[in-house]
C-alpha cells in the first residue's frame, strides 16, 4: 500500500487548495440556489411584470388605468425620465415604461388622439402583455365616451371598472409531472459539474506531477512492486479522494440546503456519482498531460469551465443553440446537465421516464471507459519499455 | 539607461508564460466563451402562433375578430385534453355560460391567453350594460366596440438598444485590466532587496533605484496597455461586442484602467512583507470577485449591488471601469463617465504614492 499511502500524503499536503476551492463553490452554490425561488405548479397565477410609470397627468381615469395594470405586475411611479429609471430599464427591473403626458385624460375626453409614450425592450413578448391590457382600458373607456358622452374622469373610471371586473378562471393540467417544482435545486447540481470537475482535476493532476519526475520512476522501477500494481494503488487513492470530494458536496447540500428529500433526489445523487467517475477518468488524462503545478491551473480553467459553459450549466440548456448544444454533447459534462433536468421534475419512475436518463448516465460511464483506456494507452507509450536507463 | 531598462523589462515580462497566459491568454478564452454563450441567447421568447381548442359547439361571436395572433378550434373535450397534451395547441376554453380557461403550465404564453379572454369577456359586459342603458345606440355601440385603437407609441430612452450581456463584457474587460496587478507585482518584487535576489543585485548596482523602478513601470505600463488593447480589439473587431459609438474613450478608458492595474500590483507588492503567493492571490481575489460584484458571473449583481451597497460599487476597482463603459455605452451625457473616469484617477494617485511612501529610502546593511 506504498504508493496509495504516498497519493494520499500528496493530497493531504495540499488539502488548503482544496479547502478553498470547496468553500467558495459551496458558498457561491448557497448563495444562488437561494436567490432560485421555489413555486408550487397547481395553482395558476399570472406572469408578472415590471411596469414603471412617468405619470404627468394624474386623474381618476389614469389612477384608474394603474389599478388595472396592477393587475398584472406591479406598477412603480418615477418623477421623470432620470437615471434611476434608465438603470431600473437596463437591467429588466422595469420591463416597460409607461409615460403619460400632461392633459392626456382632458385630450381623451374631447375624443382627440393622444398617445401614451411606451418603451420597452425590443421584442420582449412582455410588452405586448402590457399593450393588452392599456389598449382594453382605454378603449372600454372610449367606448363610454363614444356612446354616452361622459366627461367627467372619475364617473368615467367607475364605468370602466365594474366592466374591466372579469377574473377568467385558469386551471392547470398536469400530464405526469411531479407535483412540486424542484428546480431550485437543479443550479447546485448543475454546478457541480463545474466544481467537481475543477477540483478533481486539480488533485489526481497534483498526484501525477510527482509521478511524472523521471528520477523517481526509475527508482521506483527497481522496486519489487509491480507498475502494474502501483498503479492500481494510485487509482484507487485517487478514486477514494474524488469520493470524497463528491460525497463532501453531497452532503453539504443536504446540511445547508435545507432541501425537502424527494424520491428523485437519488437520482439526482446516482447522477453525481457517475459524473465523478467519468470526471476520474478524464483527470488521469489530463494528469498525463500537464507537466508543471502552475500548469494545473490554466488547465482547470480552460478545461473545466470551457465545457462547463459550453454544456449549460450556468446558462440553461434550452437557452444555447443547437450548434453549441451538439459540440457540448462531446463533453460529459452535458450529459450530466442533461440528466439531471430530466431527473429532477421526473412524475414516476417508469421504465419509460427513466430511459433517457439511464442512456445519459450510460453515455458518462461511456466516456469514463474510453478517456481511462486513452490514459492507459498514452502512459504506455511515455513510460512502457525503457530496457536500460543509461 | 532608460531604453536599456525599457527594453530588458519587457523581454522578461513577455517570457514569464504564467503571467502571460492569464493576462493574454485567459481573458480571450473566457470572452469567446461568453460570446458562444450569450450571442445565441434567445431568452426573450417569442409569441408565435396561440392555439387554442374552444370546447363547444358554436364560435363565441367576434371572438376571432380583429387579431392575427390567437387560432381558435373548436373540438370536443376529448380531444381538446389530447392536444394539449401532445403540444399541439396552448390551452383549451370550456365554454358555457362563462369561460374556464386550461393550460398546461404557467408562463407568459398562458397569461396572454387569459388576458385575451378576460378581454373577451369584459367587453361583452361593456356591450350588454351600454344596450341596457342606451338600447337606441346599438349600431354605435357595435361600431365603437369594434374600432379597437392603439393607444401606446414607442419611445426610447438610450441611443442603444439595451443588451444585458454587454455588463458581463464590461466585467471582463475590467477584470483583465485590474490582471495588470501581476505584473505591477513582479515590477515590486524585482525591485526591493529584501524580496528577491534580482533586486539585491539591483540594489548594488549605481543606478539610481527609484529610477530604475520608475522605467520598469513605464515598460509594464505600456505592455499591459497593449495586451488589454488587444483583448479590446478582438471583441470590437472579431466578435463585434457592441461598445456604443464612442469607441476612442473606450480604448483611453482601457489604458487608464491597464495602468491602475499595475500600481495595484506595484502598491500591493511594496506595502507589506509577505509571499508572492499570497499578493498573487490577493490580486486574484481583487479582480475576480470584483468582476463577480461588476456582474460578470451574474449580470443582476451589478445593479443589486449598485442599489443596497452603493459604497461597494463605487470603490471596486472592477467595477469603475465596467461603470465606465456602461455610462459610455448607454448615457448620453458624460456626467456619469467622468465621475467614474475621476474615481480611477483618485485611485491611481493612491497606489503611486502609497508605493513610493513604501519603497523610497530604503537601505540594507545586511540581507
Amino acid at each position: 500500500m506504498q504508493v496509495y499511502k504516498l497519493s494520499m500524503k500528496i493530497l493531504k499536503h495540499n488539502k488548503f487548495v482544496f479547502a478553498i476551492y470547496l468553500i467558495i463553490f459551496v458558498g457561491l452554490s448557497l448563495l444562488f440556489t437561494n436567490s432560485a425561488s421555489e413555486n408550487d405548479v397547481t395553482n395558476f397565477t399570472e406572469t408578472k411584470i415590471q411596469i414603471g410609470v412617468v405619470l404627468e397627468d394624474d386623474t381618476a381615469l389614469t389612477q384608474g388605468l394603474l389599478d388595472y395594470l396592477k393587475k398584472i405586475g406591479s406598477v412603480s411611479l418615477y418623477s421623470d425620465q432620470n437615471d434611476e429609471l434608465q438603470d431600473a430599464f437596463f437591467f429588466r427591473q422595469v420591463q416597460y415604461v409607461l409615460k403619460i403626458p400632461k392633459g392626456f385624460t382632458q385630450d381623451f375626453l374631447n375624443k382627440q388622439s393622444t398617445d401614451l409614450e411606451k418603451i420597452v425592450v425590443p421584442d420582449a413578448t412582455n410588452a405586448f402583455y402590457a399593450d393588452m391590457m392599456i389598449d382594453q382600458y382605454l378603449n372600454t373607456a372610449r367606448t363610454y365616451v363614444d356612446v354616452l358622452a361622459i366627461n367627467d374622469p372619475s364617473l368615467l373610471a367607475q364605468k370602466v371598472e365594474k366592466d374591466l371586473d372579469v377574473d377568467t378562471p385558469v386551471s392547470l393540467k398536469n400530464f405526469g409531472e411531479s407535483g412540486t417544482d424542484f428546480s431550485g435545486y437543479l443550479f447546485y447540481f448543475n454546478f457541480l459539474g463545474y466544481a467537481l470537475f475543477s477540483i478533481i482535476i486539480l488533485g489526481v493532476s497534483f498526484t501525477m506531477i510527482i509521478y511524472h519526475d523521471s528520477d523517481l520512476r526509475n527508482r521506483n522501477a527497481v522496486s519489487p512492486l509491480s507498475r502494474t500494481k502501483a498503479a492500481r494503488q494510485h487509482i484507487i487513492a485517487n478514486a477514494s479522494f474524488a469520493l470524497v470530494i463528491a460525497l463532501t458536496f453531497i452532503l453539504s447540500i443536504l446540511a445547508f440546503m435545507s432541501f425537502e428529500v424527494y424520491d428523485n433526489l437519488w437520482l439526482l445523487i446516482l447522477n453525481v456519482l457517475i459524473f465523478t467517475i467519468s470526471v476520474l477518468a478524464i483527470s488521469f488524462f489530463i494528469g498525463l498531460m500537464v507537466k508543471s503545478k502552475n500548469a494545473i491551473y490554466a488547465v482547470v480553467n480552460v478545461v473545466a469551465l470551457g465545457s462547463s459553459f459550453l454544456s449549460g450549466v450556468f446558462v440553461p440548456q434550452q437557452f444555447l443553440s443547437e450548434t453549441i448544444l451538439r459540440v457540448s454533447s462531446f463533453f460529459p459534462v452535458y450529459w450530466f446537465v442533461k440528466v439531471n433536468h430530466e431527473v429532477q421534475n421526473l412524475g414516476s419512475w417508469t421504465l419509460e421516464n427513466l430511459r433517457s436518463p439511464l442512456i445519459g448516465m450510460g453515455i458518462q460511464l461511456l466516456f469514463a471507459i474510453m478517456f481511462f483506456s486513452l490514459a492507459i494507452v498514452i502512459a504506455r507509450r511515455k513510460w512502457g519499455q525503457q530496457k536500460s536507463l543509461v | 539607461m532608460l531604453k536599456h531598462i525599457y527594453k530588458y523589462r519587457l523581454k522578461t515580462l513577455l517570457r514569464d508564460k504564467e503571467n502571460m497566459f492569464w493576462i493574454m491568454v485567459f481573458p480571450i478564452i473566457l470572452v469567446t466563451l461568453f460570446y458562444i454563450v450569450f450571442g445565441n441567447l434567445n431568452t426573450d421568447q417569442k409569441l408565435n402562433e396561440i392555439n387554442i381548442d374552444l370546447v363547444s359547439d358554436q364560435m363565441p361571436p367576434m371572438l376571432d375578430s380583429g387579431q392575427e395572433t390567437f387560432n381558435f378550434h373548436l373540438n370536443n373535450e376529448e380531444e381538446a385534453i389530447r392536444r394539449l397534451e401532445a403540444d399541439e395547441t396552448n390551452a383549451y376554453v370550456m365554454v358555457d355560460d362563462s369561460m374556464k380557461l386550461v393550460v398546461k403550465n404557467r408562463g407568459l404564453t398562458a397569461s396572454v391567453i387569459k388576458v385575451f379572454l378576460d378581454r373577451y369577456q369584459q367587453t361583452t359586459k361593456t356591450v350588454e350594460r351600454l344596450i341596457l342603458e342606451k338600447p337606441e345606440a346599438v349600431d354605435l355601440i357595435v361600431t365603437s366596440v369594434s374600432e379597437n385603437k392603439t393607444y401606446t407609441k414607442e419611445d426610447q430612452l438610450s441611443e442603444t438598444s439595451p443588451n444585458l450581456a454587454a455588463v458581463a463584457y464590461f466585467a471582463l474587460v475590467g477584470m483583465a485590466c485590474l490582471y495588470g496587478g501581476y505584473l505591477g507585482l513582479r515590477d515590486a518584487i524585482d525591485h526591493q532587496a529584501n524580496l528577491s535576489d534580482l533586486a539585491a543585485r539591483i540594489a548594488v548596482g549605481p543606478q539610481k533605484k527609484i529610477q530604475q523602478f520608475i522605467y520598469s513601470n513605464l515598460a509594464t505600463c505600456s505592455l499591459q496597455i497593449v495586451l488589454t488593447s488587444i483583448l479590446l480589439s478582438y471583441m470590437i473587431l472579431v466578435l463585434k461586442v457592441d461598445f456604443g459609438s464612442k469607441v476612442v474613450l473606450v480604448y483611453l478608458t482601457t489604458a487608464i484602467g491597464s495602468i491602475m492595474g499595475v500600481f495595484l500590483g506595484t502598491f500591493l507588492g511594496s506595502a507589506f512583507k509577505s509571499s508572492e503567493g499570497m499578493k498573487n492571490a490577493l490580486i486574484t481575489f481583487i479582480s475576480l470577485f470584483g468582476a463577480f460584484l461588476a456582474g460578470m458571473m451574474n449580470i443582476e449583481m451589478k445593479y443589486t449591488v449598485s442599489q443596497n451597497m452603493p459604497w461597494l460599487s463605487r470603490i471596486n476597482p472592477v467595477n469603475v471601469l465596467a461603470d465606465s463603459y456602461y455610462a459610455l455605452y448607454y448615457y448620453t451625457g458624460y456626467e456619469r463617465y467622468l465621475e467614474n473616469i475621476m474615481t480611477m484617477a483618485i485611485f491611481i494617485i493612491l497606489f503611486i504614492v502609497g508605493t513610493y511612501m513604501n519603497i523610497r529610502r530604503r537601505s540594507y546593511a545586511s540581507l
